[in-house]
């Protein structure tokens, strides 16, 4: 009698010991521990941010694990990962391998394969990973604004007060920018020019250093103006704000610039044979030369820094 | 950290201002700007091709298959820049679609076509042409170096090479271009250009003096 339990218990034990075992080796085979696995070598200049068990990444799913690290005879750091056999299919002799490193979230190797039909990667070959790091990118190409911020803190008050400032640099400068437009307008100093009179020569004299003034302080408070953001920002940049205003007015004092270039060469012709007009006409030739070009790059550097007042466009190169 | 978080509390108030482009527009654009500073400075292959597709995939969200023209033109212009066979990709199929004369002029353009037409070119490019067909090379020289955009001048010089329009001083002319703006890529294709013209032209020392600045700053 206690023969027959002692064989009922045992071959209870045996059973359940053989179903754990096949449970074992089922969730073993589900997993893929007994499949064929493959294994390939990777090359870098750096093992930096490299790590066993970093997963490896095919169209978001992750097709296998880096499984060691090493580092060789001419320090160059080799990477073994290993690749399921239901998943080799996209490692290719063409693929390339990107470490990416983003912003949020863990370090992986990137397998991107243009031909699934092509030859399969060696298991000698070693590529070479590529590394792609989003935080470094970021930081990299943010710098420039980062400096730019700190200045910021330091001339967001200045400017602001500036701006409210009926006596402020600004508004002095829409102020001379429009005395000089329309005094440059008036045909009357370019006649007298023509005849010769010598004080309309020192009032274009005296319209020109004003100019260049005007172009030098607009400088100034573009330098300022360039570290300037937020709710400030609309009144500096925005449709109706200060830089595009000055950004017209000097577009206007550029084009009577330029009349008034044309309207002295034709002075110069008809006075080459007043020998004290020609003279000082050629003084202010040379000086109205330097104010256009003043001018035309003050034009161009408010375009550039005036940001987002376009939408990007995509033209030919 | 703190000047990670400055920047992000930076990108979000300066998004608040200015008129808003559309994101594929946006995203499209810079993608194509960093494809561009990234295949002339000599990033790897496959990070300038991401930024690429990445540019062609936005520009694809709109179905404006005029600037998807445009975005494999500027591939190709870029591959003629740096002295590369230039590859048409996509372009064939998205002109055969939605034909667009400015792109396909432009085409004919980078290809040294006498088809091409003066008056469907970019502005920049008008003055060029007749040069880039007849004249001297040394007019040519002059020529492009008018060419305010410096990639311009590049993709012109590359297109005068293609037509065997070669001078000493259109390469001394690409190779400060490449060299004033640091793209590396371009630097080392003009410079390698350079000493074979040099070199085919038996001027040893300066075909010598090349080589050793390209061995310096190659890879």
């Amino acid at each position: 009698m206690s023969q027959r339990i002692e064989f009922k218990v045992g071959l209870f034990i045996t059973i359940t010991t053989v179903l754990i075992m096949a449970s074992i080796g089922y969730v073993f085979y589900q997993k893929g521990i007994f499949a064929r696995v493959h294994t390939y070598t990777l090359s870098s200049k750096t093992g930096e941010t490299l790590a066993e068990g970093m997963p490896v990444v095919y169209g978001g799913f992750t097709i296998g694990r880096v499984s060691s690290l090493e580092l060789d005879e001419h320090g160059t750091v080799l990477i073994r990962f290993k690749i399921p056999e239901r998943y080799n299919r996209v490692v290719r002799a063409d693929s390339t391998f990107i470490l990416e490193k983003p912003l949020i979230g863990s370090p992986r190797i990137v397998v991107t394969t243009v031909n699934l039909t092509g030859p399969p990667l060696s298991p000698a070959a070693v590529p070479e990973i590529t590394v792609s790091s989003d935080i470094n990118e970021i930081i990299k190409r943010a710098q420039p604004i980062v400096d730019k911020a700190d200045r910021i803190m330091g001339s967001v008050a200045q400017i602001t007060e500036n701006l409210a400032d009926p006596q402020g640099e600004m508004r002095r400068i829409l102020r001379d920018a429009q005395k000089v437009t329309s005094r440059l307008s008036k045909q009357e100093s370019l006649l007298e020019m023509a005849v010769g009179d010598p004080h309309s020569v020192r009032a274009i004299h005296e319209t020109l250093g004003k100019l260049r003034d005007i172009a030098t302080r607009a400088d100034t408070l573009l330098v300022a103006a360039e570290t300037l953001t937020g709710r400030t920002g609309e009144q500096i940049y925005g449709q109706d704000g200060v830089l595009p205003l000055v950004r017209a007015i000097l577009h206007d004092l550029q084009g009577k610039l330029a009349k008034l270039n044309v309207a002295l060469d034709n002075i110069n012709r008809i006075s080459g044979d007043v020998a004290g007009s020609t003279r000082d006409l050629q003084v202010l030739r040379s000086e109205l030369d330097a104010v256009i070009i003043a001018v035309g790059d003050l034009v161009a550097e408010v375009d550039r820094k005036i940001p987002f007042k376009d939408k990007p466009e995509i033209k030919l190169p | 950290m703190s000047k990670i978080l400055c920047l992000l509390v930076l990108l979000l108030s300066l998004s608040g201002c200015g008129p808003k482009a559309a994101p594929w527009l946006s995203e499209g654009y810079q993608r194509l700007e960093n494809f561009k500073t990234d295949f002339l400075t000599g990033r790897p292959a496959a990070v300038t091709e991401a930024q690429f597709r990445k540019a062609a995939e936005e520009i694809k969200k709109s179905g404006d298959l005029d600037l998807l023209g445009k975005v494999w033109l500027t591939r190709m212009a870029l591959q003629i820049a740096v002295l590369a066979e230039p590859e048409e990709g996509e372009f064939s199929r998205v002109d055969a679609a939605e034909p667009v004369p400015a792109n396909r002029n432009f085409l004919r353009f980078l290809r040294g076509d006498p088809a091409a037409e003066e008056a469907l070119l970019p502005e920049r490019y008008r003055g060029v042409l007749p040069s880039l067909r007849g004249g001297t090379t040394s007019e040519l020289s002059v020529i492009i170096e008018k060419l305010d955009d410096h990639l311009s001048r590049l993709i012109v010089a590359g297109i005068a090479v293609r037509g065997n329009r070669e001078s000493e001083p259109l390469f001394l002319l690409a190779v400060e271009t490449a060299s004033r703006n640091g793209w590396k890529r371009a630097l080392l294709a003009w410079l390698k250009r350079l000493e074979s013209f040099y070199g085919a032209s038996g001027e040893a020392a300066k075909a010598a003096s090349v080589r050793r600045r390209i061995e310096v700053i190659a890879p």
